[in-house]
C-alpha cells in the first residue's frame, strides 16, 4: 500500500482486522466513522504465521503494515560501531525493563542512533557480543535461575522489544494507540521520534491482564526433581516480564498527549499504573441510539416478560439467573423469562442449564430462544437482566436502554454508573435499574420482583435509562469526542523536546 | 480484548539445544571404519601378493580391488553419511521403527547411482575379459553395499561384532581368493569377492534381524538429503580427500599402465597403506577415549543444560569438556608422535617386513609422518561432528581435499624426490586449521550451542 501522509495512525495489537471481536468491531466503526481522516494502521502480531483478514478495509485507510513481535528481522551481521552495540545498549535497555520511563527509553532510541538502518536480530540477539550481554545481565541478578529459562525470556523479550523500535513508522499527524503494551510502546517511539503527539485508548487494562495471565503462565520452569538451578526462581522471570510490561505501559503514559477508557473503574487502574491524571479522560462506548429508540414497546401485555441477553457460557452465570427465576416463579405465576443468546459456544454448560430448567419445573416460564434479531424480541420485554461475574461495559444495558427497557445488574464493570449515574451526575437522571449483588438468585430475584410488581418504577427507570443513554452514550456523541480528541493532536505544534 | 502479550512459543521448543546427540559415535565409526578397512584390505593384498608381484593375474586383481574401494567409497560416501545421520536421529528420538525402510532406501540408492559406474568404468574405460568385467561389477557393488551395512552395524553399537564380522570376512576373502588363484585373476577377485558377499549377507541377516518392523516409508531417507546437504557434501569430500593424492600420483610418469587400462602407482600406494597402518593403535585409543572420558563430559554439558541449571553449572560443565579434550589431545599426540618416530627410526628394517623397496622409503616416511597429523585431523573433525558443526567439518575436508590435491599436483611437477609430500603437507595442513578450528568452537561452545548452533532458534525468523 503507497504511504501517502496519514491523519490518524492506529496502533493495534492483537485485533483489527485479523481478529473479529469487540474491540475489532469499535475500531473498523471508528474508522468508518471518520471517513473523513486518512488512518494509517500498524497491525501488531505475535508470530509470522499466515492470517486471514476479518474485516475490508475502509477506503480511508491509507496505509497499513503488520508488525511480528515474535520475530525481529535479521538485519546486517556488521556494521559499523554494530560490535559495540549490544553492550552500549545493556545499562539502558537493563534499567529500562526494570523499572522503565520514558527517559530511559528515549535513551535506548539515542543510542540506536544510525545503527537502526542496520540493526536487528544478527547485531542485537545473535552476535558474541549480544550473548556476553545476556551473561552478564543474567549473572547481574538471575545467577540463580535456570539460564536456559532466562535465556529464551531474555530473547523473546528483547525481540519483542526491538521489533518495535525498529518498525518503520508511517508518517501521521497524530498516533493512537488502542491498548498499551507494544501498540502503546509503538505510540511512545512515534512521538519521541516525530514529535507528534500520540493518544491511548484500553478498552482493558493492558498492565492489569498481563498480571494475570503471567501469574497463571506455566511455561515458566518449576524447578523440581530434575532441577539444577540452586533454588531457581521462577518467580524472578516472571517479575521480569512483569516489569517490562509496567514499564511498556508507563512510557506510554508519560509520552501520550490524551489517555481514554471506557469507564471509572479503569481509569483507577490506570492511575495506579502511573498514567498521569491530567491526561485521562473516560469516553465510552456508545450505540446507535436512533435505531433502538424508534421501536415501539407494546403496551398491553399478558405476561410480564424479563430477558437475559447474552451468550451462554459460564462467565453470564446463567445458573444464578435461572435460580432467581426459580424464585420469583412461587409469587409471579405467569413471569416469562427468556435466554436471548447463541448457546453453542459452551455446549457443556448449555447442556447443564437446560437440565437445571428441567429439574426446577421452569420450562413454561424460561425459554432458550438461540441468537435473534434483538429489535423484534425489545417490543414485549419489560426488564433486563445481567448476572454477569464480569464485564467491562456491557452494551446489552445501553441497547435495551435505549429501547426503554431498564435493567437488573450485577455489580461488575461500569454497570453501576451506566444504571445509575456516575457520582455528581448533573442534572441527575435517576436511577435506570437496580444493582445487585453477584452470584446471589435472592436478591436478583428480589430486584426483579421490585419492577414486576411496581410498574411505576419501573416506568420511571425506563426513561431515566433512556435519557442516559440518550446524552452520555449515544454513539454520535461519542464520535464527536474522539474527533475533538483527534482535532486537538493533530492540531498540536511538534513537541520534539519530549525526546530530553 | 486487544493485546497479545508475549507470545513465547520459544520456550516450548526449549528441549531441542542438541539435535543429534547419542549417536555420533557412530559418525566416528564411520570416518575411521571403512577407511580402515580399506587399508587393512589393500596394505593385506600388498603383502600377501608382494613375494608374486611378477604375476599379471595378482596384479590386475588388485588393481581392481584399490579402484572398487577408492571409487565406491567416494562416490557412496554421500549416501553412507546421509544414512548414518537418519540413524543418528533415530537412535536419539528413540525411535527406529524407520530404520529397515531406510535400510533398503539406502542400498536401492547405492545400487542404482554406483551400478552405471562400476558398467562404465569396466566395460568402457578398462580393457578387461568378458568375465572379469562382470566380476569386476560385482565386486564393486558388494563393496559399495558393505559401506552402507557398515553404517547400521555401527547404529547398533555392537563394534565388536562389526569388528570381527569384517575381520572375518576378510580373512575368508583372502582365503577364497587364494583357493580360487588357478582361475588367474578371474578366479583370484571372484574368491575375494564371494568373500565380501558372504560377509554382507551374514550382516545384512543380522541387522535385520535387530530391527524387525516392517520396511516402509522409503522416502524418509531421501528427505536427509534436502535437509542436510553439507553432511553429503562432506561424505564426498571427506572420502575424496583420502584418495585424491593416490590419484594424482597415478598420473606420475612411473605410474604402471597395465594392459587392462587401469593405472595406479604400486610403489607410492603400497608406501602410503602401510604408513597409514600407523595410525590403528591411535583410532583405537581415540575410539575408547570418546565413548568413556569425553562423551561423559559431553553428555553432561548437555543434561547440565536441558535440565536447567544456572549459568555457573554450565561453565562448569564446559570447563570439564575443555579439560577432558586437551588430555585425551595430549596422550593422543604423544603416543601417535612417538609411534611416528619410532616406526621412522626403523623404517629401513621395516621395507622387508612390509615388502617394500628401498625406493619408497622416504614416501613411506612421509606417510607415517603425514599419518600422525592425519589420525590429529580425523580425531578433531569428529569432536566437530559431535558438537554438530556441520560447516566446520565440511570446511576442513574441503581444505583437506584441496591441498592434497593441490599439494600433490606441485610434487609431480618438481619431481619424484619430493613425491609424498603431498599428502604429508595436506595432513599437517588440515591437522593445524582443524585445531584451530576446534579449540575456538569449544570455546564458544556456550554460544554455540545456544545461539549459532542452535536448531530451535529459527535464524530465519529469530
Amino acid at each position: 500500500m503507497p504511504s501517502t501522509s496519514a491523519d490518524i495512525c492506529l496502533l493495534l495489537e492483537g485485533t483489527y482486522p485479523y481478529i473479529s471481536g469487540g474491540v475489532s468491531s469499535w475500531t473498523h466503526d471508528l474508522i468508518k466513522s471518520h471517513s473523513d481522516l486518512k488512518f494509517a494502521l500498524i497491525s501488531i502480531v505475535a508470530d509470522a504465521a499466515p492470517r486471514k483478514q476479518a474485516f475490508e478495509l475502509p477506503v480511508n485507510v491509507v496505509d497499513w503494515r503488520t508488525v511480528v513481535v515474535g520475530r525481529l528481522p535479521p538485519g546486517k551481521k556488521s556494521f559499523p560501531g554494530s560490535k559495540d552495540l549490544p553492550a552500549l545498549l545493556a545499562p539502558a535497555l537493563g534499567a529500562y525493563l526494570q523499572k522503565g520511563t520514558i527517559t530511559d527509553f528515549a535513551k535506548i532510541l539515542r543510542l540506536l542512533g544510525p545503527a537502526r538502518a542496520h540493526a536487528g536480530a544478527e547485531s542485537l540477539l545473535n552476535s558474541p557480543e549480544a550473548w556476553s550481554t545476556l551473561t552478564s545481565m543474567y549473572e547481574s541478578g538471575f545467577s540463580s535461575t535456570s539460564f536456559l529459562d532466562y535465556f529464551w525470556t531474555w530473547r523473546a523479550l528483547l525481540t519483542g522489544f526491538y521489533s518495535v523500535v525498529l518498525a518503520d513508522l508511517p508518517r501521521a499527524k497524530a498516533y493512537h494507540a488502542i491498548s498499551t503494551g507494544y501498540a502503546g510502546l509503538m505510540a511512545a517511539r512515534a512521538t519521541i521520534e516525530t514529535g507528534r503527539p500520540s493518544l491511548i485508548t484500553e478498552h482493558g487494562i493492558y498492565t492489569n491482564e498481563r498480571r494475570i495471565e503471567i501469574a497463571l503462565a506455566e511455561w515458566l520452569h518449576d524447578p523440581g526433581a530434575l532441577s539444577l538451578g540452586d533454588g531457581s526462581d521462577a518467580g524472578g522471570l516472571k517479575a521480569l516480564w512483569t516489569n517490562a510490561f509496567s514499564a511498556y505501559s508507563l512510557t506510554a503514559y508519560q509520552a501520550s498527549h490524551r489517555i481514554t477508557t471506557l469507564y471509572r473503574g479503569n481509569q483507577d487502574m490506570q492511575k495506579r499504573d502511573g498514567a498521569p491524571s491530567g491526561k485521562l479522560a473516560i469516553i465510552p462506548n456508545g450505540i446507535d441510539v436512533t435505531r433502538y429508540s424508534k421501536i415501539q414497546r407494546s403496551t398491553r401485555k399478558l405476561r410480564p416478560c424479563v430477558a437475559l441477553i447474552g451468550r451462554v457460557v459460564p462467565i453470564k452465570d446463567i445458573k444464578t439467573y435461572i435460580r432467581s427465576i426459580r424464585i420469583l416463579c412461587d409469587s409471579i405465576s405467569d413471569l416469562e423469562a427468556l435466554i436471548l443468546g447463541p448457546d453453542d459456544e459452551d455446549e457443556d454448560y448449555a447442556r447443564e442449564c437446560r437440565d437445571m430448567v428441567q429439574q426446577l419445573g421452569l420450562t413454561n416460564q424460561i425459554t432458550f430462544t438461540g441468537r435473534v434479531k434483538l429489535d423484534e424480541y425489545f417490543p414485549r420485554i419489560d426488564l433486563n437482566v445481567l448476572t454477569s461475574v464480569s464485564e467491562a461495559q456491557p452494551l446489552v444495558i445501553l441497547e435495551a436502554g435505549a429501547a426503554g427497557i431498564p435493567s437488573v445488574s450485577t455489580d461488575v464493570g461500569c454497570c453501576r454508573e451506566l444504571l445509575l449515574g456516575i457520582d455528581g451526575e448533573t442534572p441527575a437522571l435517576g436511577e435506570g435499574g437496580i444493582i445487585a449483588p453477584l452470584a446471589n438468585p435472592t436478591a436478583i430475584a428480589a430486584a426483579i420482583r421490585e419492577f414486576i410488581t411496581n410498574p411505576a418504577r419501573l416506568d420511571a427507570a425506563g426513561k431515566a435509562i433512556m435519557r442516559r443513554v440518550d446524552t452520555y452514550y449515544n454513539k454520535l456523541i461519542i464520535d464527536q469526542k474522539y474527533r475533538r480528541l483527534y482535532d486537538d493532536a493533530m492540531s498540536q505544534t511538534n513537541q520534539l523536546a519530549t525526546a530530553a | 480484548m486487544a493485546g497479545i502479550g508475549f507470545a513465547l512459543q520459544a520456550l516450548s521448543r526449549r528441549d531441542t539445544l542438541s539435535a543429534g546427540f547419542a549417536a555420533f559415535m557412530i559418525s566416528a565409526i564411520i570416518s575411521v571404519g571403512p577407511w580402515l578397512f580399506t587399508v587393512l584390505s589393500v596394505a593385506g593384498i600388498n603383502m600377501a601378493t608382494a613375494s608374486q608381484t611378477g604375476l599379471n593375474a595378482l596384479a590386475e586383481m588388485r588393481i581392481v580391488i584399490i579402484y572398487n574401494f577408492a571409487i565406491s567409497l567416494v562416490l557412496s560416501g554421500p549416501i553412507a553419511v546421509i544414512t548414518t545421520r537418519f540413524l543418528a536421529d533415530g537412535l536419539y528420538a528413540r525411535d527406529m521403527k524407520n530404520a529397515p525402510g531406510a535400510l533398503f532406501a539406502a542400498l536401492t540408492l547405492v545400487l542404482v547411482t554406483q551400478a552405471p559406474i562400476a558398467i562404465l568404468l569396466y566395460c568402457y574405460i578398462a580393457t578387461l575379459t568378458p568375465a572379469m568385467q562382470m566380476i569386476s561389477i560385482a565386486s564393486y557393488l558388494v563393496i559399495a553395499c558393505l559401506w552402507v551395512v557398515a553404517v547400521f552395524l555401527s547404529a547398533l553399537k555392537d563394534y565388536i561384532t562389526v569388528t570381527v564380522a569384517f575381520a572375518t570376512g576378510l580373512l575368508l576373502s583372502f582365503a577364497l581368493s587364494l583357493g580360487f588363484s588357478q582361475y588367474g585373476p578371474e578366479g583370484l577377485l571372484g574368491g575375494f569377492s564371494i568373500g565380501l558377499a558372504l560377509t554382507l549377507f551374514v550382516l545384512l541377516a543380522k541387522i535385520l534381524a535387530e530391527y524387525p518392523t516392517p520396511a516402509n516409508n522409503f522416502s524418509a531417507l531421501f528427505a536427509y538429503f534436502k535437509k542436510y546437504p553439507e553432511i553429503a557434501l562432506s561424505g564426498l569430500i571427506y572420502n575424496a580427500g583420502i584418495w585424491v593424492d593416490k590419484w594424482f600420483m597415478w598420473s606420475s610418469t612411473e605410474a604402471v599402465h597395465p594392459a587392462s587400462g587401469l593405472v595406479s602407482y604400486p610403489a607410492y600406494d603400497g608406501a602410503m597403506f602401510a604408513a597409514q597402518l600407523t595410525m590403528v593403535p591411535s583410532i583405537a585409543l581415540f575410539v575408547f577415549t570418546v565413548e568413556t572420558k569425553f562423551f561423559v563430559g559431553y553428555r553432561n554439558f548437555y543434561r547440565t543444560v536441558e535440565r536447567h541449571g544456572t549459568l555457573a553449572k554450565i561453565t562448569s560443565a564446559h570447563n570439564d569438556i575443555i579439560r577432558t579434550l586437551s588430555r585425551s589431545a595430549t596422550s593422543l599426540g604423544l603416543l601417535q608422535v612417538t609411534l611416528a618416530l619410532f616406526v621412522i627410526a626403523i623404517s629401513p628394517r621395516l621395507l622387508d617386513w612390509l615388502d617394500l623397496h628401498a625406493g619408497q622409503l622416504g614416501m613411506f616416511r612421509l606417510g607415517v609422518l603425514g599419518s600422525a597429523f592425519h589420525a590429529i585431523f580425523l580425531f578433531l573433525t569428529i569432536v566437530l561432528a559431535y558438537f554438530d558443526l556441520r560447516r566446520h567439518v565440511l570446511l576442513l575436508q574441503c581444505l583437506f581435499f584441496a591441498v592434497n590435491a593441490g599439494a600433490t599436483a606441485a610434487t609431480l611437477y618438481v619431481g619424484a624426490d619430493w613425491y609424498g609430500y603431498g599428502y604429508f603437507v595436506a595432513c599437517v595442513v588440515a591437522a593445524c586449521a582443524a585445531a584451530m578450528m576446534t579449540n575456538d568452537a569449544v570455546a564458544r561452545l556456550p554460544y554455540l550451542t545456544f545461539i549459532s548452533n542452535n536448531p530451535a532458534l529459527n535464524r530465519r525468523n529469530a
